[in-house]
């Protein structure tokens, strides 16, 4: 499962060490004790992130490594590998399904991403200070889509958009008496799979930004309101001017963790259509399965591979420079 | 001044959220009492004859017992390690400040940002050529070093937000950097490593593209890959199905709700680490 969705990077890098506290305390033979102090400190630091180091190093950096040497060789996994130099990567841009899957991953971005962001703040600004009674109970009701595995959710929703069934959206549509007994497989059409994709998505993370803007909104003044409308402002420009610009935190941190969900969007894929119906919710991450261990093509399997954490990077540090030039 | 009208359209709104968000849940619960051999989902009417016959089956036929065994050594191992690893390593790099510990820092942000369908080819070959394929090792590995370098990073936070009076009072008692570590940093940073457990235990119990890959033998599989392997082995019974799915999320459900705060806080990390 995705590991980026909790934390973020701070930016809070180049603390200087303040290592003269001690020397503080005693004087100048107190300095001199910390000197051989922190000498000792370094020394045993090493011993302390050794574990962490090799962990890292073994199963992060060599992979990642391996990984890039693997997309520019023609290997088929089981005998000897040539040199490929960048044919990898260009076919990745010439093959219109290898292509197309970093297209769907885009398009799943604005489920996944945007469309919750802006749903959960529009709601969360209609709601504003209102607490109602219970609120812990809806608090938990509206973040279990995040902590209920991701293959359990396919599955479900592959249940509630099938043709037919007594869970499906369209048997209960004809239980009502405003469908037919068979209706469309959202999942199973050219044209809705990959929407169909989507609106579980929206599923998945609406509750999570919409409790993290309400909590945000929460926080605002009444007074900025008030006077605001004092002054004649009407509910959209108090959108605009007032609540979303003193969420910028929030609204970064939902697109940041949303957007990580988004480009790794494997399971829930791979699970509801397992990329299907043909390629049309074919994304990145099926692909590299397939390219890899089934077509014996590791080297273009590799390249995709580092395309993708290229464009996850890119895309995570894009969003958060962009969202913090806003707050100057 | 908030009115009735607000009020009640709040509450209104919550509610119709809330159904929204448990709508599913409840045809996954209603499927899996049906009777083992129904052959179709279950809509929230609960007018069927209910039994939990299907939990049985999936239990059992359905090997749920032992997947959700090899869930459970695989998640506890790689909670357990990397909080161990983790914790020495922050401590390390906050407090004892080796040259270049930050540069560990670094690397482990941008380690666990990676995805996991990056990372998986080259972690297939990689236990390969160890001979650590189709093992508990090569499921529990590559995600403690993940969650080391989440955790390494979210402690090293954690860390640097404790007063250096902690260390200095230590210091002068002749307190060794082990029993300061563990005896005075660690209860001092409970809340952040609660939550980095939460954490790592969501993303392990959920974890399928990697025991996907590195594990093809079926008396290891975790529970998601049981569960995405369940219906071509048994046939059509949703009811199994939804036992077995239910079975397979309750865990981390239970947890969840036990521990709210811890869950909530990780998620809205973001928002509060900036």
């Amino acid at each position: 499962m995705s590991f980026a969705e909790g934390a973020v990077p701070s930016d809070n890098v180049g603390v200087a060490a303040s290592g003269r506290d001690l020397g503080r305390t005693q004087g100048r033979a107190g300095r001199q004790r910390s000197v051989a102090w922190r000498r000792r400190d370094r020394a045993a630091g090493y011993l302390y992130i050794l574990p962490a180091v090799v962990f890292l190093a073994m199963f992060i950096v060599y992979p990642l490594v391996k990984d890039i040497q693997y997309s520019f060789e023609n290997w088929d996994g089981v005998g000897p590998a040539t040199y490929a130099g960048f044919s990898n990567y260009a076919q990745l841009w010439r093959d219109p399904v290898e292509s197309s899957s970093l297209a769907h991953i885009g398009e799943l971005f604005i489920f996944f991403a945007l469309i919750p962001v802006a749903v959960g703040l529009l709601v969360a600004s209609l709601i504003g200070r209102v607490q109602p009674r219970g609120s812990v109970v809806f608090r938990a009701i509206f973040f279990l889509p995040q902590v209920i595995v991701t293959v359990v959710i396919a599955i479900v929703w592959t249940w509630l958009l099938a043709p037919s069934g007594a869970g499906s959206f369209n048997g209960l549509l004809h239980a009502v008496g405003l469908g037919p007994a068979v209706g469309p497989s959202w999942l199973g059409d050219f044209n809705t799979s990959l929407i169909a994709l989507g609106l579980i998505a929206v599923w998945i993370d609406f509750g999570l930004c919409f409790l993290l803007f309400l909590s945000g909104v929460q926080k605002i003044s009444p007074e900025l309101y008030n006077s605001a409308r004092l002054d004649g402002a009407g509910l959209i420009r108090e959108f605009f001017y007032i609540t979303v610009p003193l969420l910028r935190r929030e609204i970064a941190a939902a697109i940041v963790i949303t957007t990580v969900m988004a480009l790794q969007g494997f399971t829930l894929v791979y699970t509801a259509t397992g990329g299907g119906p043909g390629t049309s919710t074919t994304i990145p991450g099926i692909l590299i399965l397939r390219d890899a261990f089934d077509l014996g093509q590791v080297g273009t399997a590799a390249a995709l591979a580092i395309t993708l954490a290229v464009l996850v990077f890119a895309v995570t540090f894009g969003i958060r420079a962009l969202l913090e030039r806003k707050a100057e | 001044m908030l009115s009735r009208q607000e009020r009640f359209l709040t509450l209104a709104i919550f509610v119709l959220i809330a159904i929204i968000t448990l709508y599913p849940l409840a045809v996954l619960v209603s499927t899996s009492l049906e009777p083992v051999n129904s052959t179709t989902t279950s809509s929230i009417s609960f007018s069927h004859p209910l039994s939990v016959a299907a939990y049985g089956y999936a239990w059992h036929t359905g090997n749920f017992s032992t997947y959700m065994i090899n869930t459970a050594i695989v998640t506890v191992s790689v909670m357990a390690i990397s909080a161990v690893v983790a914790i020495l390593a922050a401590y390390g790099i906050e407090r004892l400040r080796p040259p270049g510990g930050r540069i560990v820092l670094y690397i482990s942000a941008l380690g666990f940002m990676l995805p996991v369908e990056t990372l998986v080819i080259a972690w297939y070959y990689q236990f390969e050529s160890l001979g650590w394929l189709n093992s508990y090792w090569a499921m529990i590995l590559p995600q403690v070093a993940q969650s080391v370098a989440f955790g390494t990073f979210w402690l090293a936070t954690a860390f640097r937000g404790l007063p250096r009076s902690l260390t200095e009072a230590a210091i002068i008692d002749g307190t060794s950097r082990w029993a300061l570590l563990w005896r005075v940093l660690v209860p001092s940073v409970a809340p952040a490593i609660r939550t980095m457990m939460a954490l790592v235990f969501l993303w392990t119990w959920n974890s399928f593209l990697l025991p996907l890959v590195v594990e093809a033998n079926s008396s290891r599989y975790t529970v998601t890959v049981g569960l995405s392997t369940f219906q071509g082995a048994h046939g059509n019974s949703y009811s199994a199905l939804a036992a077995g799915s239910v079975l397979a999320a309750l865990p981390v459900v239970l947890v969840f709700l036990y521990s709210q705060r811890s869950f909530i806080a990780g998620m809205f990390a973001g928002a509060s680490v900036e």
